[in-house]
């Protein structure tokens, strides 16, 4: 058997993380039931096609043979999926959704990172209002008190923030474009040159200290104060801060800010937020508004709002946090006879379990392995 | 705690000065012997690693911050989250080769070099098609044995070069010792990391 290994990047998972992965998962659909989710499940397998405009820095997806000589994917997310069924199927909006299971995300080869994850989402489509990002935002605040003991840090953005920002600049796209990437991406030496040449612009201050605009909401609003801010922010930045305080209310929850985040994917369009829990290496929750997704499925776009919880990534996060108790069992030894009675005396209890030994000696044996005791009914009868 | 991926040799000896200038107290780093972690004054933690790791221990999240080679970045293709230049270690891609070669010559070259990504994009860029042999050291030997047409490489005063009669056909890009950060840590250790992002600057200029 020794022959057979498993790819690199993926593996297998054992019953400690699963359980807790269970607990996490079966209390969110419960959640989302009573809330008016649906549930939806979409294959693994899709086209290549809908996933060819999808960002994924320093990843790659799991592409498969083709079949009626269009090449197959693995799904490296959840969303874009849905969407297709959604402009497929005829469904009536505005809708509430949420799906769960695996997705595949290829790493670099060797760097030790997990390329699957198991994943829980919603979507709400058709909901212009911000009541579905508040939703959103009150579901993940039920989960940080539930499970998390308050510690996930909560940040939002927005999408728009930035091409917004760079219109006072006047500059072409491709500028437009250079400056973001180097923004988003954090690369500040190149950043700071490109914004050199607008040093008489009103606003430069903001820019230069933009990629530092990120931390708690009085952190944030203290440093724009100081700041020339561009006018045309200013609608993207009363949202983000309306949304903020209104988490607050919410749930007693304190988001961050980060003025100087990129949306998830090019689609998104309004407020964004991710999740993640101190020593963490990366978030466990992402999400946001992407009212022009629908675009490039159907004629009309749709407003909609969602959000994916890393479940496996959490649960492995959550180990220490949730130990599991297991309480040890006792064994009842049976001859086959006996059947009926063994299954009367287990099913009444919950630390009752047949042994499965043929020999009274394997059976002592078993108990003595897992450390649990023995009931030996063949001595009773 | 901040912890911190410095790439051990000669980075590590040009960074040390930078550090100490900015007032870190490095005599745990000088002294530091086989050791490969070392914890300076509570409030970092230095771990010595090769510079191809560095990113590596930066992506799992068992480093805070890198500091590495911009050439090291720009091969694995990880130019994200760079948020200062310390301006030391600096040098320049190249391509060179021995008097005879000729760039324009219509045929596949091939071209040996340590950094096959880096060199398959910049041939990409100039809209060639060339056969890349991966060497591990030495580089210059290649085009002087025949093993390859030219190479791509890094050279800081060009004196290697001049001494194998190798001649610079084209320059690729600057290179210079770069600090990069985990962007979760980033967020959660905001102040200790700016911290030392604007000690580092102030006496490295690394903005300009």
């Amino acid at each position: 058997m020794k022959k057979f290994r498993l790819p690199p990047g993926l593996g297998d998972e054992l019953d400690e993380q699963l359980s807790i992965e269970n607990k996490v998962s079966f209390w969110m659909i419960k959640r989302l039931h009573e809330r008016g989710f649906s549930q939806i499940k979409t294959p693994l397998l899709e086209y290549f096609e809908l996933f060819e405009d999808y960002r994924m820095p320093n990843q790659k997806m799991y592409r498969l043979g083709a079949r009626d000589s269009r090449e197959l994917v693995i799904r490296p997310d959840m969303t874009l999926p849905v969407a297709r069924f959604l402009s497929t199927q005829n469904v009536k909006l505005p809708a509430k959704f949420f799906y769960i299971g695996d997705l595949y995300r290829k790493n670099r080869d060797l760097s030790g990172l997990c390329d699957q994850a198991y994943q829980l989402g919603v979507e709400l489509v058709g909901y212009a209002s911000k009541k579905a990002e508040l939703e959103c935002l009150e579901l993940l605040s039920e989960l940080n008190r539930t499970f998390l003991g308050g510690r996930l840090n909560l940040e939002l953005g927005h999408a728009k923030l930035a091409d917004e920002a760079l219109k006072v600049l006047s500059i072409d796209e491709e500028k437009t474009l250079a400056i973001k990437e180097a923004l988003f991406e954090k690369k500040l030496p190149l950043y700071f040159k490109l914004i050199e040449p607008f040093r008489s612009n009103r606003s430069y201050h903001f820019f230069k200290a933009w990629p530092r605009l990120f931390g708690s909401v009085e952190e944030v609003e203290t440093s724009l104060k100081k700041l020339e801010i561009p006018e045309t922010i200013e609608h993207s930045l009363n949202e983000v801060f309306e949304i903020a305080k209104a988490c607050e209310v919410l749930g007693g929850h304190k988001a961050n800010l980060d003025l100087s985040a990129p949306g998830p994917q090019p689609y998104y369009t309004g407020i964004v937020f991710k999740g993640y829990l101190p020593n963490a290496s990366r978030n466990v929750i992402s999400g946001g508004r992407y009212d022009r997704m629908l675009e490039s499925f159907q004629e009309e776009p749709e407003p909609a709002v969602g959000m994916g919880i890393e479940l496996s990534f959490l649960s492995e996060l959550l180990k220490e946090r949730l130990p599991r108790t297991k309480t040890l069992p006792t064994l009842v030894y049976f001859e086959k006879e006996q059947l009926k009675q063994a299954m009367d005396l287990v099913k009444n209890s919950d630390s009752l379990q047949l042994s499965l030994s043929d020999t009274l000696e394997e059976a002592m044996a078993e108990a003595k392995r897992l450390g649990s005791g023995l009931i030996d009914l063949t001595k009773e009868g | 705690m901040l912890k911190i991926a410095l790439t051990k040799g000669r980075t590590e000896k040009q960074v040390i000065p930078l550090l100490e200038k900015s007032g870190v107290d490095c005599s745990g780093l000088l002294n530091k012997k086989r050791r490969l972690i070392v914890s300076v004054a509570d409030k970092y933690q230095f771990v010595l690693a090769k510079g191809p790791d560095v990113m590596t221990y930066l992506t799992n999240g068992a480093c805070d911050i890198g500091i590495v080679g911009s050439d090291i970045l720009e091969e694995q293709g990880r130019t994200e989250n760079q948020l200062l230049d310390l301006n030391v270690g600096k040098c320049r891609f190249i391509l060179a080769s021995t008097s005879s070669f000729d760039p324009k010559e219509e045929r596949r070259k091939v071209i040996g070099t340590k950094y096959p990504n880096i060199t398959q994009r910049y041939f990409e860029s100039i809209g060639e098609d060339v056969e890349i042999v991966k060497i591990e050291g030495s580089v210059e030997l290649a085009p002087l044995v025949g093993l390859a047409d030219a190479i791509v490489d890094l050279t800081e005063t060009g004196t290697t070069l001049k001494e194998n009669n190798l001649e610079i056909y084209a320059e690729l890009g600057p290179i210079s010792t770069r600090l990069v950060a985990n962007p979760i840590s980033l967020k959660q250790k905001k102040h200790e990391i700016f911290e030392l992002v604007d000690a580092l600057e102030n006496v490295c200029g690394g903005f300009e």
